[in-house]
């Protein structure tokens, strides 16, 4: 479980994330959601510990995590972290982007190779693809590969930055059901960060609001439509303009 | 691996130069880069080798200061110099009352003294003597009613403490219009009317060749400058047949005599030791070997000589430089430093450089290596810093939150993105070095610079192509090299798109 403790983040004197307390919990999965810079990627940048919190503490199963530590590193073996672009070093293939860790780590190479062979039947992802660099393949695969990548040591939590965000609407929603369905063989503890309320709810029924750097409700998207505690939530739920919306609309002409 | 192998080919040439080092037992006679002290050097070597003691002879050591300096550090045991240079230059301020007192002033530094050889070759100014006709300038006193000349003087004239600034406070001279350049180069621009008065040896054979005229120095201000062998005190002991054999040179050539041997070589064509080996062979009936060396076997030297150069700084310059651009990439306080001194170091003239490396490491490939080391440090280290600040923060964040351990980071992330700037820094500290190299033959450090140093001095325009157009290969193969290493080393998304 991952728990956040009054945490407070600041860029300078703006207060970019806090007081936060929140708690991930173990197996589900969480949406995290808010308009531009309400600091929900910096919730999963501080949980990963490339930025470190300026107060409050932060929790790995009841231990607490700090960037800095000398076991940084161990606790950031058991998160599989997925960003919008997908991070993918240009100078490695496939499937050394995905296996550099474990090799890294002095991991046995059938033991790898039999990994990213599973992971690529876990993902679709073609095994020809698998010796292309990141820039000969497509929007999709490459997403594909930063999964694959964040899974390679099957951690215990996985963190996506927007994961879907720099793609087109056929291949989102396909690859929206696809992560659902690879989300739900998994059965681990998922952080999902997204800016679309629907994609949220698609995900998830644990659904956390923010704004401005705090929790503005938590709830599903159902008690988040229905009882919107606030102004600004009733405000960012209906923000969709859905094709149903937009045909309805037409029609009262 | 291919660290690995950089290290054991920076030792294996460490272990060679100090190897070369090691050979000298034998008395070393060195000489100033102007063709009369090249051939009294030559001649000094050839009497002593025939004295039965083994010599070694470093031609053209660039000036005064360096072949000073080397004789006091004891890389060279003996050189001609010139007792005007000795006590306006060496000693300048001091007043020497005869040369007793000069041989007890040079004592105190370990240096003994021998008599004059025999002919006195003082500094004095030339002209055209058309020139000088049409304006009646017989005198140096008679210059400063013309303000308006041309002066053209060598480097050495330029700044000596008996050169121009000081002979212009003795005769007032309002001259502005005063520019330095190689001594011999000068000869060639006053004959082609570029300059209206130079500097010259009185015993230089350009002077009658070209038919100049000498001004009258009606202030006596320059002194005499006796030709005399400054030789250390401490060869008395470890080869006093040496140091007799040499005295035997005292009184032996006199100025009519230095000038016809100076026109020999100058005019005639004739290597200075083969001229050397004739007159040994006149005067004290010693048979001396001139061999001439084959061009290819010298060009081999020489290649051989510019390679150790080349190969030994940029070696070291890399094995420092790749981790200060990273460091300075890292810790951004450092790096201001790091850079801005790196980049002082570059702004430094090759020569100075070279001559501020002589009182640390004497004469010959060590100073040369250690100046082109520093020079080849900026392009790397500037290089190595951009590439791994140049790195987008999204892949550096992405390689963090994977949980590689700092030193998984910079191998298999930093150092491979930064790998093309990396490479185009050390192509350029590559090619740099390889030209820079050839001004290290001004201090004794052999390599493409010889043929160059010694064609420029002889007018010998073919001399001078050996030398600078082989330096010109291998730059241009070195820059080949580095473009196949690339295509080599670096994935192919790193590849410029050149074909």
């Amino acid at each position: 479980m991952i728990e956040f403790q009054s945490v407070e983040k600041r860029y300078g004197d703006r207060l970019a994330a806090g007081p936060l307390d929140l708690a991930i919990p173990d197996g589900g999965i969480t949406a995290l959601i808010g308009p531009s810079g309400c600091g929900k990627s910096t919730v999963l940048r501080l949980i990963v510990g490339i930025v470190r919190p300026d107060g409050g503490k932060i929790l790995f199963d009841g231990q607490p995590f700090d960037g800095d530590a000398e076991n940084a590193d161990r606790f950031r073996h058991r998160m599989g972290y997925v960003i919008q672009d997908g991070g993918l070093f240009p100078h490695l293939t496939a499937r050394r982007n995905i296996s550099l860790l474990a090799r890294h780590l002095g991991r046995r190479p059938e033991d790898i190779d039999s990994r990213v062979e599973a992971l690529c039947e876990l993902t679709d992802f073609p095994r020809d693809g698998l010796d292309r660099f990141p820039g000969e393949l497509s929007g999709g695969q490459r997403q594909r590969v930063a999964l694959m990548r964040a899974l390679m040591l099957d951690p215990d939590v996985l963190l996506l930055d927007e994961p879907l965000g720099a793609l087109d609407p056929v291949i989102r929603y396909e690859l929206q059901e696809e992560l659902r369905r690879i989300f739900t063989t998994l059965e681990k503890t998922v952080l999902l960060v997204t800016h679309d309320i629907g994609e949220a709810g698609f995900f998830s029924d644990d659904i956390v609001l923010m704004n401005e750097g705090r929790i503005a409700q938590r709830g599903s998207l159902g008690d988040l439509v229905k009882e919107p505690e606030s102004d600004f939530v009733r405000r960012f739920v209906t923000a969709t303009r859905t094709v149903e919306s937009v045909l309805g609309a037409n029609r009262e002409w | 691996m291919v660290t690995r192998a950089a290290i054991f080919a920076f030792l294996f040439l460490i272990a060679v130069s100090d190897a070369t080092a090691q050979q000298k037992r034998q008395v070393v006679v060195g000489s100033k880069a102007f063709t009369e002290s090249v051939l009294l050097g030559e001649i000094a070597a050839g009497l002593i080798r025939a004295g039965g003691t083994a010599t070694n002879h470093r031609k053209q050591l660039g000036g005064t200061r360096i072949l000073w300096n080397a004789l006091v550090r004891g890389d060279i045991d003996l050189y001609p110099e010139y007792t005007g240079t000795i006590s306006r230059e060496l000693f300048a301020g001091k007043k020497f009352g005869d040369p007793a007192e000069m041989k007890l002033v040079l004592a105190g530094h370990g240096i003994g003294m021998t008599d004059p050889i025999g002919f006195n070759n003082t500094y004095a100014i030339a002209m055209k003597p058309e020139r000088a006709q049409q304006l009646g300038v017989a005198t140096i006193s008679d210059l400063a009613r013309h303000p308006s000349l041309r002066f053209g003087f060598s480097n050495e004239f330029m700044d000596r403490g008996d050169g121009w600034p000081a002979l212009q406070k003795a005769y007032g001279l309002p001259h502005r219009n005063v520019r330095g350049l190689d001594h011999d180069l000068a000869y060639r621009a006053i004959t082609g009317g570029d300059l209206d008065a130079v500097d010259a040896y009185s015993t230089d054979a350009e002077i009658a060749y070209y038919g100049l005229r000498l001004l009258k120095d009606d202030r006596a201000y320059f002194p005499a400058y006796d030709a005399v062998i400054l030789y250390r005190l401490a060869l008395e002991k470890a080869a006093p047949e040496a140091v007799r054999t040499l005295r035997r040179l005292e009184g032996t050539i006199d100025a009519a005599a230095m000038s016809a041997l100076n026109r020999t070589v100058k005019i005639g064509g004739k290597t200075e030791a083969s001229v050397a080996a004739a007159f040994l062979e006149e005067r004290f009936s010693v048979a001396a070997d001139s061999a001439a060396e084959a061009v290819s076997s010298r060009i081999a030297a020489r290649t051989a000589e510019h390679l150790v150069l080349v190969g030994i700084s940029l070696a070291a310059a890399i094995l420092i430089a790749l981790p200060l651009g990273i460091i300075a990439a890292r810790k951004p306080r450092a790096g201001q430093l790091v850079l801005g001194l790196t980049g002082i170091a570059q702004t430094v003239p090759g020569l100075a450089l070279l001559v501020f490396m002589i009182p640390v490491f004497g004469i010959g490939a060590k100073p040369a290596i250690a100046a082109l080391f520093v020079y080849s440090l900026l392009p790397i280290v500037r290089n190595t810093h951009a590439g791994v600040v140049g790195i987008s923060p999204s892949l550096a964040e992405s390689a963090t939150a994977l949980g590689l351990s700092p030193a998984g980071r910079l191998l298999h992330i930093e150092l491979p993105l930064a790998l093309p700037s990396i490479l185009a820094g050390i192509k350029t500290a590559a090619v740099i070095n390889i030209g820079t190299a050839t001004l290290g033959a001004l201090i004794g450090a052999g390599g493409y610079g010889q043929p160059i140093l010694t064609g420029i001095r002889l007018d010998d325009m073919a001399l001078i192509l050996e030398g600078a157009v082989p330096a010109a290969l291998l730059a241009l193969g070195a820059q080949a090299a580095f473009e196949l290493a690339e295509r080599g080393l670096l994935p192919r998304p790193l590849r410029s798109r050149r074909h």
